[in-house]
């Protein structure tokens, strides 16, 4: 993955006002172990790909920075 | 809480992080548009990413422009670009923003304003071209004058007379209406004997550069532009500036406003005239005024791809104008700023 598509990536998600494309989830309201969690990863992956069309990494709010996904 | 501002060397502008949302959106579109690149998106934080894709952007739109060295400001609402205490629901700023039917936190602002100043004085260029080919300064100066209505903000005399009618006059074109408003009060004593008049200024700049005529036609400059020497060079240059085909009207009008501090450009009669004292007059009367006035092209844009887009050529826009501004000035005046 690039850092455009990095890039591209969170801007979706902060530009969709911080919320996960598709499930309507606030990133910030997610907690670091649900976020680490692998079951939860792989949705958050799977919801970010769908909506950016790449593969997604750390996708960081500009409020409150979240550890990169498992 | 105080919204950061962060410098960058080259060019001269400004981003304010206010509005997350909005810049995340205008930075999917500069993305899109290629402005961010892959290097770009590699440095730190979204806002290195943003300032080092516009700055390399608009040297490249800006470049050639060897005097009248335009800057760039990004703000991602308009209230951010104004001073705090100067926003006011009247101000031309939020009239236009109305017409607009637009949102003030809604718009994502790009401001056009001067880096450096930069004068050039006519000092007789006027007589010594009417010599060689009547009328052709005079075009020259009214085609020069409408190129720099739809630009950023130049001080040429026909502004220069129109910020006398702001300062001076109450809005008028003389001195009239001020002195008869003054002498219909009791006391004659309030108004003041030092009202700068409107023949202090012919004095100063006279009326053949205040209001210059169009009395070549395009036809008429045609001929002259194949002449050698400087009647030709004027001639093209001056043909450049009405070019059809490349100037596309910027999409977002512009609204002027006072913030950026000065005139990309300043035409003076000599070194002699009163334009710098009327400039000075009009930044103290700025300073004591809530008008929001002439200053700054802003190009208003929501944060879409097709707006976005529409306000980058819109900036390109003005810069070529600029440039073709510059090469007709050098020609037709002495730069006596930068010495």
């Amino acid at each position: 993955m690039t850092h455009l598509e990095q890039l591209r990536a969170k801007m979706t998600i902060v530009a969709n006002g911080g919320k996960l494309p598709g499930d309507g989830v606030k990133l910030c309201q997610l907690d670091k172990k649900t976020i680490q969690a692998a079951k939860y990863g792989a949705e958050l992956a799977k919801a970010i790909e769908g909506a950016v069309g790449v593969q997604p990494v750390c996708a960081t709010p500009p409020w409150q920075s979240l550890p990169p996904l498992p | 809480m105080e919204i950061p501002t962060i410098p960058v060397t080259m060019p001269d502008w400004y981003i304010y992080q206010n509005n997350s949302q909005h810049t995340a959106k205008v930075t999917l579109a500069l993305i899109d548009l290629g402005v961010i690149t892959e290097e770009d998106a590699a440095l730190p934080t979204v806002q290195q990413s943003i300032e080092s894709g516009m700055a390399r952007w608009f040297e490249r739109v800006s470049s050639g422009i060897q005097y009248m060295k335009p800057s760039l400001t990004m703000a991602d609402s308009h209230e951010q670009l104004s001073l705090k205490d100067y926003y006011h629901e009247d101000d031309n700023l939020n009239r236009l923003l109305t017409e607009l039917k637009l949102a003030s936190d809604s718009v994502f602002t790009f401001a056009m304003g001067a880096e450096k100043y930069v004068e050039f004085c006519v000092n007789g260029k006027m007589a010594e071209f009417d010599k060689l080919a009547p009328g052709l300064y005079s075009t020259a100066l009214s085609r020069l004058y409408g190129a720099a209505d739809s630009c950023t903000f130049m001080a040429h005399p026909r502004e220069v007379k129109g910020l006398c009618g702001a300062v001076y006059w109450m809005g008028e074109d003389d001195e009239k209406g001020y002195l008869e408003e003054c002498y219909g009060e009791d006391e004659e004593d309030q108004c003041p004997e030092d009202i700068y008049t409107k023949a202090e200024l012919e004095a100063s700049l006279p009326p053949e550069l205040l209001a210059p005529q169009d009395v070549l036609s395009d036809e008429d400059l045609a001929s002259l532009a194949e002449v050698d020497g400087q009647v030709g060079d004027l001639a093209r240059a001056v043909l450049a500036l009405n070019g059809k085909g490349w100037h596309k009207k910027p999409t977002f009008p512009y609204a002027l406003n006072k913030h950026s501090g000065c005139a990309v450009a300043t035409l003076r009669n000599n070194l002699e005239d009163d334009t710098q004292r009327i400039l000075d007059d009009f930044d103290q009367y700025l300073g004591e005024s809530e008008e929001a006035t002439e200053y700054t092209a802003l190009f208003f844009a929501n944060p879409t791809l097709e707006s976005v887009k529409s306000a980058l050529e819109g900036i390109e826009s003005n810069c070529e104008m600029l440039r073709r501004m510059e090469t007709a000035l050098l020609v037709m005046a002495e730069k006596t700023w930068p010495e």
